[in-house]
């Protein structure tokens, strides 16, 4: 249900307006209304404010930690004290100064671990390089004169370049003596090692780059090495860098380990500060006066009023009243529901929230999500994995896993009901071991009687949704809306109760009551909506034809499921058997969970919602400090 | 012979609309995943958009049973 929202004019003394806000913070409910304007030193202070925690989120960042969830409120409230026994005016800069502090030693980590890995990545390339020479340099080993040097070369100038060398050092009827060897790249480019006498040196370099080589140089640890020994040089370095990675990234794993949670504290206390200095920066005020405007819920009235009067006594006036008609657009929309239907809540989280004058349907979602999904995946077998699933997920730490695991929980009763309404555990296992009989009837077979109680289902809950578009066009006194929505009624009524009497479940002498239903609902119609009414009868009947995906999903459910049981049938009890009716099942089980789930959202969303849910409310985001990883959508 | 072409007319019921759907979905899930990547928590808005294109599908389902039931 939606709450009552109430809204506070609270009027305060300008010199205790930084502590009032204080408290409206901690107190945590009240939705502002802000308006805009900002002195140049508030402007000032906020401004500084959230330098400072970008600063504090770019350390957490750097350090890698990402343990919002499990950040205990203890901690920030420790951290809160902490801060808060600092006088005002030193605590942004005695903050900016530790923050100084640790940002050096943390970076000082961090840029050693970077340079580390940036050298081993280097030794890595050269190791890479200098194996596929390792032959050439062997036979250097065997005392041929001169030294050894590589050379990046395109692989298009390479044979122009050897060919530049033999002409340059063969003159005078004498073969060169000097080697060489090229290994192709993965790109244009290669690598050339050439072996010469040390006096040929300069020249051969000269040639080479007039072919566009470049000398290829070892990783500056092998200063004083040559190419051919440096191989067992690199490879030492490698494993003195690895070691070293592994010291640096250990001591930033235990600094994160340590310095993460008082960090995220630290930021989700400047953060409130932040949120609190740019309330007070578009506060409206005079030189001994402020105001300041919000709604809030109802039933959290009494103890903000008791808690502001005891704090401050006189120096705060507050007025409330109940929201009026007109002020309907802006009232901020709350939901509360009891701890059955809270989680359901989840489905409206997809869409933007009720509005202040709307329906909540988290209620009906609570009631028909579960039994539509139940009804699809019909097993008892999987009712039951499901319901194991669901009460694991319902010890997490995080509260959306604990919601699903809620609407799992809801969904594997009803997964229990069908799967005993339809006689199925793991398919027709429940058969073949228990003799296990359907109490309704066999889907699989039956496929007729099912199709229409979809259909029928289908009826009930988009009639349930025109009824809600009724209830809320009346409320809200758009008579266009609740016309419409009645004449789309009507006429549906009418065609159902015309169908019925034609198969001849009613008395003939009753078929003036369709008629009559059809000719004012069509009245109805045409005053409500126009011709766009009649359109959105003729949409009204595929949404009631769209309910019989429940049909069709439960019975390629039952059927993947007897599959499972055919594969026992033609490979006997044998390893492979199971193992196969095993791997059906599971491919049976993840399908019913996620079919089920996204086909009765969507029958909810675009059948159900349709047809009375508005979705143009405002979010009520009560003024308080930000826990867990909210602030990630915010920041 | 007469029931195999009302099985070929039960499977072309629910097959001609599986493949327009699967074409929607294509559209609808690349444009999607494009979504996605800009504005992560659109995902679920849609997982939704991308079930929409099902219900030819269902309707076909529904006159391919109707065609066994009636004339097979």
């Amino acid at each position: 249900m939606i709450r009552k929202m109430i809204r506070l004019a609270l009027w305060g003394v300008a010199g205790r307006r930084r502590e009032i806000i204080e408290e409206l913070h901690r107190l945590g409910v009240l939705h502002l209304e802000q308006g805009g304007r900002r002195s140049g030193t508030e402007s000032a202070r906020l401004n500084m404010l959230r330098l400072l925690r970008g600063k504090v989120l770019g350390l957490i960042e750097s350090l890698g930690w990402d343990g919002w969830t499990s950040l205990s409120e203890g901690s920030i409230d420790d951290a809160e004290k902490l801060l808060s026994a600092l006088p005002p005016e030193e605590l942004a800069p005695e903050i900016e100064r530790s923050l100084e502090e640790f940002g050096k030693r943390l970076s000082g980590l961090l840029d050693e671990r970077t340079a580390a890995e940036d050298l081993l990545l280097r030794a890595k390339k050269a190791r890479d390089i200098l194996d596929r020479f390792s032959a050439f340099f062997r036979r250097d080993d065997a005392g041929s004169p001169g030294t050894t040097t590589l050379w990046l070369i395109p692989q298009n100038t390479v044979q122009q370049a050897l060919g530049a060398l033999h002409g340059a050092f063969s003159a005078g009827g004498e073969a060169w003596e000097g080697r060489h060897h090229f290994v192709p790249g993965n790109d244009a480019l290669g690598v050339l090692a050439l072996r010469v006498s040390p006096e040929l040196e300069e020249e051969a370099s000269a040639i080479l780059s007039r072919w566009k080589a470049l000398p290829w140089h070892l990783p500056p640890f092998c200063s004083g090495v040559s190419v051919e020994h440096s191989l067992p040089v690199i490879g030492k370095k490698m494993e003195e860098l690895s070691g070293r990675i592994e010291t640096l990234s250990g001591d930033l794993r235990r600094t994160s380990a340590e310095w993460g949670p008082r960090l995220a504290a630290l930021f989700l206390f400047i953060d409130g500060r932040t949120e609190q200095a740019a309330v007070e920066a578009g506060l409206g005020s005079s030189e001994d006066t402020f105001t300041l405007h919000g709604w809030l819920p109802e039933d959290a009235l009494d103890s903000t009023v008791s808690a502001m009067k005891g704090r401050f006594g006189d120096d705060v006036l507050l007025q409330w009243r109940h929201p009026g008609e007109k002020d309907w657009s802006s009232v901020p929309t709350s939901l509360k529901n009891s701890p059955l239907c809270a989680p359901f809540e989840l489905f409206l989280k997809l869409l933007r929230p009720p509005s202040y004058s709307g329906v909540d349907p988290t209620t009906a979602v609570a009631i028909f999500f579960p039994f539509f999904s139940g009804c699809m995946i019909g097993d008892m077998g999987y009712g039951v994995l499901i319901l194991l699933l669901s009460l694991k997920l319902k010890k997490a730490v995080r509260p959306l896993l604990r919601d699903i695991g809620s609407i799992l929980l809801s969904v594997s009763l009803w997964s229990i009901v069908w799967g005993a309404a339809w006689g199925e555990f793991f398919g027709d296992a429940g058969h073949r071991l228990f003799h296990l009989e359907p109490l309704w009837l066999e889907r699989s077979v039956s496929v007729l009687p099912v199709v229409v109680f979809t259909i029928a289902l289908g009826a009930a809950h988009v009639f349930f949704g025109l009824l809600l578009g009724i209830y809320q066009g009346i409320r809200n006194r758009h008579r266009h809306l609740w016309m419409e929505k009645a004449g789309n009624l009507a006429v549906l009524l009418a065609l159902v109760a015309g169908l019925t009497a034609l198969r001849g479940k009613l008395p003939g002498g009753i078929f003036t009551v369709p008629l009559s239903l059809l000719v004012i609902g069509l009245a109805l119609l045409i005053r409500g909506g126009g011709i766009g009414g009649i359109i959105e009868t003729l949409g009204s009947i595929g949404n009631i034809i769209s309910y019989v995906r429940i049909a069709a999903i439960g019975l390629s459910s039952a059927i993947l499921a007897l599959v499972a049981s055919k594969f026992l049938d033609v490979f006997g009890l044998s390893v492979f058997g199971i193992f196969l009716a095993l791997m059906i099942h599971l491919l049976n089980f993840v399908l019913a969970i996620g079919g089920s789930g996204l086909h009765s959202a969507r029958l909810h969303y675009v059948e159900f919602f349709g047809k009375f849910y508005s979705g143009n409310g405002k979010e009520y985001t009560p003024f308080q400090r930000r826990s867990g990883s909210s602030w990630k959508k915010h920041s | 012979m007469e029931k195999a072409l009302i099985a070929l007319a039960a499977a072309l019921a629910v097959g001609i609309p599986a493949v327009a759907t699967a074409y929607a979905q294509a559209k609808i899930g690349s444009a999607g995943a494009g979504t996605v990547a800009e504005k992560p928590e659109t995902g679920g808005t849609i997982i939704i958009l991308e079930a929409i294109p099902e219900t030819m599908v269902i309707l076909g389902f529904v006159v391919a049973i109707m065609l066994i039931l009636q004339f097979a």
